[in-house]
């Protein structure tokens, strides 16, 4: 596995101050019982001191951020790799969705996808295997 | 405002928003345990065996732990203790957390903490200049930057971004903010990039300096409760005095 080099690692010190500068639906993660309906995630519930103090709410966003890099990596990878490949289950960003989704995993076997939105158009982008009950 | 005072206000905002990065990977300790989302285990692998060797000592579990803890030790000291180095060690635990969740926890706000800190890091060892000079200046383009990035965006031109924004599920915007925010969207939108692209004016004189940061402080209290933002507005709270200072001292 390529390491990550010493720039990304340090790039809260190269600032972009680019904010809200695309307006476009983010990549989402989803998970199923196998054979149910696909769920998002939910952002946590807004409490009254949030806009002070909010441990879960900046958590979250830390997730979602997990899910935009791995599909920034994926997107780096031949398209052609199946979605179990193991340059992609290789990947840390993919070991990290992996373990966000393990967090709300329906009982009995179940799965994850991410869904982009692409241009207005909506597709899966990567699906996981059917994997164990969490 | 003096040099002296801006220092004084941005090591006690620099602080609660020091202190408020710690706390909350407190609070939420599970996920960065070896049992949680963010295991040292896993982000490891970003690193070669050597490497992740000589990182493991300050970003496994223990490593964080003790790292949290210079971060909210050395927070709590910016306004009591003027020596350099509280600051300094703030910075670099700051960097160290930020390093260990693959290059920032919290995007934008850990840079402008980054910002803050070094700033007041280096006005403390004896070049308040330059320190609140650096501070004032990415305060500066953080937000001019910002505008001149929305400006490429059509749905930014049109007026139709700010109530896209505030529908995207991410956010967890409430129903009733959202309903509210759609029906002014177009004119905050104008508004924002108005203020953003304008912000410049602050430098013009200390009046303009203090409404624009008035304005600015309001947008990064609205972006805390709609966007639930809230480690960007106690960043760019700590950074306004050094671009006062500044503005005072140029009149």
């Amino acid at each position: 596995m390529k390491p990550r080099s010493f720039v990304q690692q340090l790039r809260a010190l190269l600032p972009s101050w680019k904010f809200f500068d695309r307006v476009a639906m983010p990549p989402r993660l989803y998970v199923r019982a196998v054979g149910g309906e696909w769920q998002p995630i939910a952002a946590p519930p807004r409490r009254v001191w949030s806009w002070a103090f909010s441990p879960r709410g900046n958590l979250a966003l830390a997730d979602q951020s997990a899910v935009e890099h791995l599909v920034a990596d994926v997107d780096e990878l031949d398209p052609s790799l199946d979605h179990d490949a193991p340059a992609i289950v290789g990947l840390v960003s993919y070991q990290l969705v992996a373990r966000i989704a393990r967090v709300y995993a329906p009982a009995g076997r179940w799965q994850w996808k991410i869904v982009v939105d692409r241009e207005g158009e909506i597709s899966d982008y990567l699906v996981s295997p059917e994997l164990a009950a969490a | 405002m003096t040099f002296a005072v801006g220092m004084l206000w941005i090591a006690r905002l620099a602080c609660v928003a020091t202190a408020i990065a710690a706390l909350e990977l407190i609070v939420g300790h599970r996920a960065w345990s070896e049992r949680g989302v963010y295991a040292w285990s896993v982000l490891k692998r970003d690193y070669s065996s050597a490497g992740a060797r000589l990182a493991g000592l300050v970003l496994s579990t223990p490593g964080t732990w003790l790292v949290l803890a210079i971060q909210l030790a050395s927070a709590l000291a910016l306004p009591w203790l003027a020596q350099p180095v509280w600051p300094w060690l703030a910075f670099a635990s700051t960097v160290a957390i930020a390093v260990r969740f693959r290059g920032t926890f919290n995007g934008g706000s850990d840079a402008m903490l980054l910002v803050v800190l070094l700033g007041l890091a280096v006005a403390r060892s004896g070049a308040p200049e330059i320190g609140l000079g650096y501070i004032a200046a990415q305060l500066v383009l953080s937000y001019v930057l910002a505008g001149i990035a929305k400006l490429r965006e059509p749905r930014w031109r049109d007026g139709t971004a700010l109530a896209a924004l505030v529908a995207l599920p991410s956010y967890a915007v409430p129903a009733a903010l959202i309903a509210w925010i759609s029906k002014v969207s177009r004119v905050a939108g104008y508004a924002l990039l108005a203020f953003e692209c304008g912000f410049p004016i602050a430098l013009v004189d200390p009046t303009a300096c203090r409404a624009m940061l008035a304005i600015a402080a309001l947008f990064h209290l609205g972006n805390a409760i709609v966007f639930g933002l809230n480690r960007f507005l106690w960043a760019w709270l700590a950074a306004f005095p050094a671009l006062l200072a500044w503005v005072d001292r140029l009149r």
